[in-house]
């Protein structure tokens, strides 16, 4: 039996009939782009490092492409157009709060790197012991201070598992810039998370 | 490959995405250069942290249904306001229509509305000053002189005043006293005159005055009523009768102009 809260937003859902040509919109809208919200709220969740954002931005994608359905080219990559409003939003909602970038000293990482390398043969042992004692927590917050542009494919390939392609045509860029965009990327997330584990006193 | 081409291939080789030459040629370069092999290798363990401290979030109950009637809440209010801006939109292209209907609007606010008028109503009760105020308001309203046509009669001398045409006047009987009423006109402004036997309102329950209003005139021989009202009422008494006038006019300037009157 539905609670309240089913019959109540079911029966918001049912209001969003208003004539017939809005009516075969809503179908198709429903048919084409509700099934990718789930992936897109990943990303949202990831992209914003907060839940009540990631939810904002996914409400603000979704009625974007809604609006702009018409513009839509049908038989496309659905999900690359409704990444790109999502990346788009994103960069118009919190340009303002986009940090500057740390000045890191990556001679330091290295050496440290040279230090520990001899200790294991497993790269996730290595993992551990660069960064070991960091956080998930930390590890998001880090993540969330990259720039949009690297901390989208970042998002992308490392956490959503997309290939090269698909980013590329998420993202609407050549596939030698998200190659690039992921090294930089990764070698500022690197820094951050061995500054964390540096000032934290995880590694000494 | 040299140490720059490495790098540009580093992330493909993280995500084992070179194969055939450039593989080939990328770990040859890798077993003589350390600093490349390190920059290779610190890539690789900061995705396999990555990976293993974030991972895809799974959505929250409801987040279908909630994005839905976002969606929709947002199309209900962007309807209303897009039909203002419409209507706001095409009455500025067609200007002359906007002005037409403006114009119609107007002209039918003011024949529902009649002529601007202001009230001097005041409560009807025994009080002789708020009888002087509801007259005055009867007076410029119109509605006293279809009455004092209909009552001619009267029988008392009629002030003079200077630079004043006279309206019209009456006797009348208010609560059983004899109450005479002028009206004068001195240019726009409307003057009204009521004239009654001061001994008459004494000790009348009927008809009478505050009693701070027969104190000051015993003692000044005049009262001047304050209650912020457009029209000023000054109350004189003068061979025990009383003499009120109300005007739209400053208490100030109409006192003046009384003192002016008598003088001459």
């Amino acid at each position: 039996m539905p609670n309240k809260k089913e019959t109540a937003v079911k029966k918001n859902m049912t209001l969003l009939s208003l004539n017939p040509n809005e009516n075969e919109k809503q179908k198709e809208f429903k048919s084409e782009a509700i099934p990718h919200m789930k992936v897109l709220y990943s990303f949202a969740r990831h992209l914003t490092g907060d839940a009540d954002d990631a939810d904002d931005l996914l409400q603000d994608t979704f009625l974007k492409a809604y609006r702009f359905w018409d513009k839509y080219e049908k038989g496309t990559n659905i999900r690359a157009w409704l990444f790109r409003i999502m990346k788009n939003s994103y960069i118009n909602r919190y340009r303002k709060v986009s940090k500057e970038p740390d000045l890191i000293d990556f001679n330091e990482i290295q050496e440290f790197y040279t230090r520990i390398q001899d200790t294991t043969s497993e790269d996730h042992d290595l993992a551990k012991l660069m960064f070991g004692g960091v956080l998930d927590d930390e590890v998001a917050k880090a993540l969330n201070e990259l720039h949009p542009d690297f901390k989208t494919v970042v998002i992308l390939c490392d956490i959503e598992g997309y290939s090269y392609e698909e980013i590329a045509e998420f993202v609407d860029i050549p596939i030698g810039t998200v190659r690039s965009r992921l090294h930089r990327g990764r070698k500022m997330l690197q820094s951050k998370l061995f500054m964390y584990a540096k000032n934290k006193g995880y590694i000494k | 490959m040299n140490c720059i081409e490495v790098m540009e291939h580093v992330s493909s080789m993280v995500d084992n995405r070179l194969s055939g030459t450039e593989l080939d040629e990328f770990n040859r370069h890798l077993k003589l250069c350390k600093r490349c092999q390190n920059e290779y290798k610190l890539e690789k363990v900061t995705k396999i942290f990555l990976q293993s401290s974030l991972r895809p979030y799974p959505p929250p109950p409801y987040l279908e249904q909630k994005v839905l009637t976002y969606i929709n809440n947002n199309l209900n209010s962007k309807n209303f306001f897009a039909g203002i801006v419409t209507f706001i939109r095409l009455m500025v292209k067609r200007w002359y229509l906007t002005a037409g209907f403006a114009g119609a609007v107007i002209l039918i606010f003011i024949l529902i509305q009649g002529p601007s008028s202001h009230s001097h109503d005041s409560p009807r009760d025994n009080n002789l000053i708020h009888l002087i105020y509801n007259n005055y308001d009867a007076v410029i309203k119109g509605r006293m002189a279809s009455f004092i046509q209909a009552n001619n009669n009267y029988g008392l001398a009629i002030p003079k005043l200077n630079d004043c045409s006279l309206v019209g006047g009456c006797v009348t009987s208010e609560k059983g006293q004899q109450v005479t009423h002028t009206i004068y006109q001195k240019e726009n402004c409307i003057i009204y005159y009521l004239q009654i036997n001061f001994d008459s309102i004494k000790n009348n329950p009927n008809l009478t005055l505050p009693s701070h209003v027969f104190e000051e005139i015993k003692e000044t021989g005049m009262y001047i009523a304050d209650m912020n009202k457009c029209c000023s009422v000054i109350l004189k008494v003068k061979e025990n009768t009383l003499v009120a006038v109300a005007a739209e006019m400053d208490k100030t300037n109409l006192l003046a102009y009384l003192n002016d009157t008598e003088s001459k």
